[in-house]
């Protein structure tokens, strides 16, 4: 909860930064707050996890795990957007601003332990994306881009509400022990029909947001459209966490009914990576390309969902880990190559072994990270 | 004794290591020395070896001997040794290849004098002779084996010696190829040995063989495939046409492997497995009509040659003709005995014919040439001694060991006989030709060519001596009963015999009709000379009218049954149009469905991508049916 | 340095100190490195027991949780092809033109030759993929990086077309991961496992694919001729040299054991594949006028009977199969170079310009004529001890093993036919107008040429020494297929 209040208070503290125009200091006293984030997760790291504030939220490993990935991701984004924003923007401490509640919204996410705290962090994540993807005020991609995701994503979490009334219908709870009790100690048989259909809604929600087919159809207009570095952050940051929230509701309490829901996550993951990756074979624009390769890594992760057990959820964290690096770094690379040549075709790439081998190199063992090679970590989670 | 067996072939093979790797340095009589010298010195100790095994069976021992030197293959309980067996069969192959094998080298001090590949050649004849002793001195069939490609690999450098000719160097692959192919059925024999036999040793393949029963398939399929080997190897129909091909090198090689030692392999291969010939009946008659189908082919286009060394090459694949018919009826004594006499006798007329193209200044036509007799009459002494010889004309060598192959034919067939007395005709006829277009008669090439006619030096000419009393007295060995003679030779070399003699009728032939056979083939081969002398010498024939005559047997004939086009066209052909559509549809079809589905996942990508339009509405249309799905999946599922 | 692991660690070290070295003495500074691990590779040799099964193991736990650990180790199956690699990396860096390549092409071989050392030690399902790919990256950038004509795409291919493959692969290793019963990649654990039938079917393709493409076997086979062609000699000589080695290694560590049902029963179909392909390759060996071709598809034909020998599932084809693969190194990597050395001079590599090269380049001849007679297999040389227990092998195969030898044994008259006219075309005949800047060869790359006509002639004569290492892991593999079939 350290964190969360952390960040919180840095986002409101960043937003006077702004105010009194020291823009130099956003950035540091940001690093410091997440630094300081990252402690306060540290610290619940060997207590006991119960759920608190009435069950609201729980702390255990997997959400202290998943919150510290999220914000070292989200520090690493920010770090790099110091020359970025100022080219593009006149309200950074905004944009810093932003990002922190929208990480506010994956730590809640991570950590939810009632649908309603699950509800509120991914519109709270979404919420600010909304504006982040649309912050270029003047290009109009970045308008159009903004809009759709808001429409998208409005529809998307009507059906994630939905489901979620659908299942407290069944219920009577929002509350995951509770859920949990329910599914444990009906018969199968016996389960409402509400309940599954709740399932299916909210399957349907999360991968909108994780960009599963076939609710994948905004993601590269919108990774497109959206600044760079917004980009970044919603194909890593909010990616894991919405995993993280989606494997903690399968495992936690959906498990005992795997029968129902495998054969269409199976399907779901399978179209998915088929989409990805055929789809990124094709294009010519480095961006839309790495929008289509994390379509496929989302098909990847559903994968770890699927062999659900022990290790799924430290595969995802490494995977998570693995790909959002790799992700980092080809647009932090892609970012430099744009400022130098100004466009983000392919052809830009040709011949950048010799003008600059060390940022030729990072970006190969970027691309291999995400082809799955290994030695860079993609392997390992690719299990 | 036995112990030094390995010292036969190592000496060559240093002579080849020292000549070879330094043969930039040392001058030309010190690798004359150290090529002749340890060739020499090989057939020294084959001397001694020999007395050894003679002394052996004089006493009525069986004379092996053998030597192991180390396990070369081992796999499981498969195992292979470098072992060296020497019995009476190998000792005499010993002495010629090196007795032979010294003056051939001697032979080539002088004839090779002259040319820059000198040294280069004394290495290959030295490695040649290391081969052909692993060939004739392993005591299992691998080890004979490698001598066996081996000595293939020496006839491919040496006929392709003068390489820069192009179609010198042809004539050497072809030579390699074709051999390979009999090479093959060698390997499979070997297989099909292994699984029944396992082992490759001599002692123990031909140990178990002789246990088994008349006509066994196992047995069968062996002997044909060596069989298959032994006409790669010793040019037998089919695989005959790469020995003229490979007149292409020195003379002295022609000499050496391809008339004295390497091609009679063949023979020596299966005079060591008699035994499971002997027990496949098949595998004989089909040894002895290919046999005698080569003997009399090979002796038909000799007739209209002109080439003297091609004459010689086809006179060498008809006699191994006969061998092989010797081999077929069951005279393996007999076929030995004509590798002996026939090593003397075509070795002799080889470095004969070397001497006269020596003297030519390289030429070889015998229509340029003509009345040599006077400028070489060394040469032509011993030539003509050689020809006596191989027509078969007593007491020369040649009609002693022709003469028992065609006795047993008779015996085993008549029809053989008469194929082989044709053959045996025929031979007479080319033999005398080529020795009066060469010798008699004026001379009809140039008068610069005139002008340096000259008898060889004298390591040439002791050369031609030696052989040309080996020539005459080589019959010896073997004298039959009929004259009076005690069948040395059959008798040396009994034991190795033997199995197949327990198995076989005993050859008999009454006195009278031995003395009636011996009377028609020689009257005939002298009728043959003389008709000979007649057509060539009488009625002094001038080259163009030699060529004038064409009837069809002569065109026949002269074009070598146009063996080589047809080859040409049944399968050097089709195999290059086969590989021509392999590379296209390697290209196109195999590779070309890779590229396919590669291109098919590009093409399906950008299918996909179109359906990214950008329009909010087509999105959700899409989701509301991936929606409409979902649920369609959750009533079906419960 | 008893430590396997030092074996591994060097080429890495030496990997990255060569980024840095940008004079001229790259590669003499890559030679003198990779020659220290020769001799950090002969202790193990020399204290290597062939009936002690698996030794100088080494195991350091990489990903606790997931049970992932770098264990390598040694055994009779394993050892001679890391003589291999490590014998030949320093003869690949010799032919190299030390003024054309400078520090970072060295570092790539280098590297590579980490991953090939992995592969060939792994004891862990997880380290051997691992070190599949490793080794597939730094070839990937030699042969785009310093390869000719139409390299970029030919590349991609031979990368897509083989990482492709390997993805099978890796999902098989993840699906068996699954099914040991503690959670492991140790090859022990898999090759314990006892499969039903219909899942030894799939992994069997799943693995096969992996390995098919890699050797390559027929009809997986077409990356490799223009792979070959446009890579640089040294990479071209690391590919079939070395790398291809990968794929009949994979099949006898990993495949065989994991999944002998699967092999019984898409053996005899495989056979038929490796024994097509040695008369399709050789044929279409004939009609090139490229010299590199003709030896990039005769290769194809050589490692189809080595794959032949090792389905034909006997001691013998194994046994031929563990020594020709080493033979098949040393011959590629002297044809390969004796074709660069001859493209070096005189600027191309077509038979139709080429010929009369011995009149110029005698020593060239004789090294060139050794490594051919090599490569058809003659007695006495290395590739006839092969070739003869790799037909015995296809001879012995349980079913049709007769048919197997005889169209196998074609090999022995269509690889003379093809290499003798590459040798003539080359070699024989008038010296042609584009042979006329040929040079002699002299210096080091003599010692080359006589260290690898060395070892042909010696292999042929003692091949003993190898085959005894090898053959007690051989029997013990066979001896656990039979266990697991039966």
């Amino acid at each position: 909860m350290g964190a969360i209040i952390t960040l919180s208070l840095l986002a409101i503290l960043l937003l006077y930064l702004g105010l009194f125009k020291a823009k130099k200091a956003l950035l540091p006293v940001t690093l410091i707050g997440l630094v300081l984030a990252v402690g306060f997760e540290w610290y619940g790291w060997d207590k006991i996890a119960e759920p608190q504030y009435s069950g609201m939220v729980l702390f255990d490993r997997y959400a202290i795990a998943f919150s510290i990935l999220c914000i070292f991701i989200a520090g690493l984004v920010l770090s790099l957007s110091k020359a970025y924003f100022k080219a593009i923007s006149e309200n950074v401490a905004e944009y810093y601003t932003l990002i922190l509640f929208s990480l506010v919204g994956a730590l809640l996410v991570c950590s939810y332990h009632n649908f309603a705290i699950l509800f509120i962090g991914i519109e709270v994540m979404s919420v600010a994306l909304y504006i982040l993807v649309g912050i270029r005020k003047k290009d109009r991609a970045s308008n159009e881009a903004a809009l759709k995701y808001f429409l998208m994503g409005a529809f998307s979490t009507g059906f994630l509400l939905f489901g979620i009334t659908l299942m407290y219908g069944a219920t009577g709870s929002f509350d995951l022990s509770e859920l949990q009790q329910y599914v444990r100690n009906t018969p199968d048989h016996q389960i409402s029909p509400l309940f599954f259909g709740g399932i299916l809604l909210m399957i349907v929600g999360l991968c909108f947001k994780v960009g599963a087919a076939p609710f994948h159809f905004w993601t590269p207009d919108v990774y497109d459209g959206s600044p760079i570095l917004v980009t970044a952050y919603m194909s890593t940051v909010v990616k894991v966490a919405s995993f993280a929230g989606f494997l903690r509701l399968f495992s936690m309490v959906l498990i005992p009914l795997d029968g129902f829901w495998e054969p269409l996550l199976l399907t779901i993951a399978i179209i998915t990576l088929f989409v990805g990756n055929i789809s990124a074979l094709v294009q010519s624009s480095f961006k839309r390309m790495l929008a289509y390769s994390s379509i496929a890594h989302a098909g990847y992760m559903l994968f770890a969902i699927l062999s659900i057990g022990n290790l799924s959820p430290s595969a995802i964290l490494t995977y998570g880990f693995a790909y959002s690096l790799a992700s980092v770094v080809a647009f932090a690379a892609l970012i430099l190559v744009k400022r130098q040549i100004g466009t983000d075709q392919f052809e830009s790439f040709n011949g950048l072994a010799k003008k600059n081998p060390f940022l030729a190199v990072a970006i190969t063992i970027a691309m291999l990270s995400l082809a799955g090679i290994p030695l860079t970590a993609g392997l390992l989670a690719n299990l | 004794m036995n112990e030094l067996i390995w010292i036969v072939p190592l000496l060559p093979l240093l002579g080849f290591v020292f000549i070879g790797t330094l043969r930039n340095f040392l001058p030309h009589w010190l690798v004359s020395l150290i090529g002749c010298g340890t060739v020499l010195a090989a057939f020294a100790a084959s001397i001694t070896l020999f007395g050894e095994v003679y002394r052996a069976r004089m006493v009525g021992g069986t004379g092996v001997m053998t030597q192991e030197l180390f396990t070369w293959i081992s796999v499981s309980d498969f195992q292979v040794s470098f072992r060296f067996l020497v019995d009476p069969l190998s000792a005499i192959m010993l002495l010629i290849v090196t007795g032979i094998g010294f003056l051939i080298h001697l032979y080539s001090t002088s004839y090779m004098h002259k040319d820059p590949g000198f040294a280069k050649f004394f290495s290959y004849l030295n490695l040649f002779i290391f081969f052909m002793l692993l060939l004739v001195l392993g005591s299992n069939y691998l080890v004979m084996f490698i001598g066996w490609e081996g000595v293939g690999l020496c006839s491919y450098l040496l006929i392709g010696f003068w390489y820069k000719n192009t179609n010198y160097a042809k004539a050497a692959k072809k030579a390699f190829v074709m051999n390979r192919i009999g090479d093959l059925g060698f390997l499979i024999a070997l297989f099909f040995m292994i699984a029944h036999f396992g082992t490759l040793e001599f002692a123990g393949v031909l140990g178990q063989a002789k246990l088994m029963v008349s006509g066994d398939v196992t047995l069968l399929i062996i002997t044909l495939l060596l069989f298959v080997a032994a006409t790669g190897k010793s040019a037998q129909i089919p695989l005959f046409t790469w020995l003229p091909d490979a007149m292409a090198g020195p003379t002295p090689v022609s000499a050496l492997i391809h008339a004295a030692t390497m091609v009679t392999a063949g023979i020596y291969m299966i005079a060591r497995s008699n035994i499971m010939f002997t027990l496949s009946p098949i595998t004989m008659q089909v040894i002895a009509i290919v046999g005698v189908a080569t003997a009399v082919v090979a002796a038909f286009i000799a007739l209209t040659q002109n080439d003297i060394k091609k004459v010689l090459a086809y006179s060498t694949v008809s006699q191994l003709g006969y061998m092989f018919l010797g081999l077929g009826v069951g005279a393996f004594t007999g076929a030995f005995f004509h590798v002996l006499t026939h090593a003397f006798f075509k070795a002799l007329l080889f470095l004969g014919a070397g001497s006269v193209i020596h003297a030519m200044s390289d030429e070889q036509d015998m229509r340029k040439m003509g009345g040599l007799r006077k400028a070489l009459p060394i040469a032509f002494a011993t030539m003509l001694i050689g020809t006596i010889a191989i027509a078969g004309i007593p007491p020369f060598a040649g009609f002693f060991s022709k003469d028992e192959i065609l006795a047993y034919a008779f015996v085993e067939n008549p029809i053989f006989w008469v194929l082989g007395l044709a053959g045996a005709l025929m031979t007479a006829f080319y033999m005398f030709r080529l020795l009066f277009m060469t010798f008699s008669g004026d001379f009809r090439g140039t008068q610069l060519q005139k002008s340096h006619l000259h008898e060889s030096p004298w390591p040439m000419t002791v050369a031609l001596i030696i052989l040309a009393v080996l020539s005459v007295l080589g019959g010896m060995l073997n004298v039959p009963e009929a004259l009076q003679g005690h069948h040395w030779l059959a008798n040396f070399l009994s034991p190795v015999f033997a199995d197949s003699a327990a198995v076989s009728v005993p050859f008999h032939l009454d006195h009278t009709t031995e003395y009636l056979l011996m009377g028609i083939s020689t009257v005939a081969a002298l009728a043959m000379a003389l008709l000979a002398y007649k057509r060539y010498v009488k009625s002094e024939a001038r080259p163009e009218q030699l060529t004038t005559d064409r009837g069809l047997l002569y065109r026949l004939s002269y074009h070598k049954l146009y063996v080589d086009e047809a080859y040409a066209m049944l399968i050097t052909k089709p195999l290059n149009n086969l590989a021509d559509i392999f590379k296209k549809v390697d290209v196109k079809l195999v590779d070309g469905l890779v590229n396919r589905v590669g291109k098919g996942f590009l093409s399906a990508g950008n299918g996909i991508r179109h359906l990214q339009t950008g329009h909010v509405s087509f999105y959700i249309f899409m989701m509301v049916l991936g929606v409409a799905g979902i649920m369609l999946y959750g009533l079906i599922a419960n | 340095m008893d430590n396997l692991f030092s074996l591994l660690l060097l080429p890495l070290l030496s990997a990255i100190a060569l980024v840095f070295v940008r004079s001229d003495r790259a590669k003499w500074v890559a030679l003198l490195l990779s020659l220290f691990n020769v001799g950090l590779t002969l202790p193990f040799l020399l204290r290597f027991d062939p009936q002690g099964g698996i030794q100088f193991e080494q195991l350091w736990v990489w990903m606790e949780r997931l049970n992932v650990n770098f264990h390598i180790g040694l055994d009779g199956i394993s050892l001679p092809l890391v003589l291999l690699t490590n014998g030949l990396i320093p003869v690949i860096i010799a032919t190299t033109d030390g003024k054309r390549f400078k520090g970072n092409f060295y570092a790539l071989v280098l590297f590579m030759q980490l991953g090939l050392l992995l592969v060939f030690t792994a004891l862990d399902a997880f380290s051997f993929y691992v070190g599949w790919e490793i080794a597939l990256i730094p070839i990937y950038f030699i042969c785009a990086l310093w390869g000719s004509g139409d390299r970029v795409a030919t590349n991609l291919k031979f990368f897509i077309y083989t990482f492709a493959g390997s993805i099978f692969m890796l999902i098989g290793i993840i699906y068996l991961y699954q099914q040991t019963p503690v959670r492991s990649f140790e090859w022990t654990a898999f090759t314990a496992l006892n499969l039903p039938d219909t899942a030894q079917h799939w992994i069997f393709w799943a693995f096969f694919l992996a390995f098919a493409i890699k050797i390559p076997i027929i009809p997986f086979h077409t990356w490799q001729p223009n792979t070959y062609v446009q890579a640089p000699a040294a990479g071209t000589m690391l590919l079939s040299g070395i790398m291809l080695k990968m794929g009949i290694y994979g099949l006898l560590r990993w495949l065989l054991p994991i999944a002998p049902l699967g092999v019984f029963e898409y053996g005899t179909l495989v056979m038929i594949l490796c024994v097509v392909g040695i008369v399709y390759a050789s044929l279409i060996a004939f009609r090139q006028d490229d010299a590199k071709r003709v030896i990039a598809y005769s290769s194809i034909a050589h490692v189809g009977l080595i794959a032949g020998g090792v389905f034909s599932l006997t001691i013998d084809g194994m046994q031929g199969a563990m020594i020709q693969m080493v033979n098949h190194g040393i011959s590629a990597v002297g044809l390969f170079f004796v074709i660069d050395l001859i493209e070096r001079h005189t600027g191309s590599r077509s038979l139709s310009t080429l010929g009369g090269l011995a009149s110029r380049a005698p020593k060239l001849a004789i090294a060139f004529l050794i490594l051919v007679m090599g490569a058809v297999g003659l007695p006495l040389t290395h590739g006839f001890i092969g070739e003869f227990l790799l037909l015995k092998g296809l001879f012995g195969t349980a079913e049709y093993g007769w048919w197997y030898a005889i169209f196998g044994g074609l090999t022995l008259i269509l690889g003379a036919v093809y290499m003798l006219r590459l040798f003539q075309k080359t070699m024989l005949g008038e010296l042609s107008e584009q042979s006329s800047t040929i040079k002699d060869v002299k210096s080091i790359d003599v010692v080359i040429l006589a260290v690898l006509v060395l070892f042909v002639i010696v292999i042929g004569v003692l091949p003993n020494y190898l085959l005894q290492l090898s053959e007690p892991s051989i029997q013990n593999l066979l001896q656990q297929i039979s266990f697991k079939t039966a």
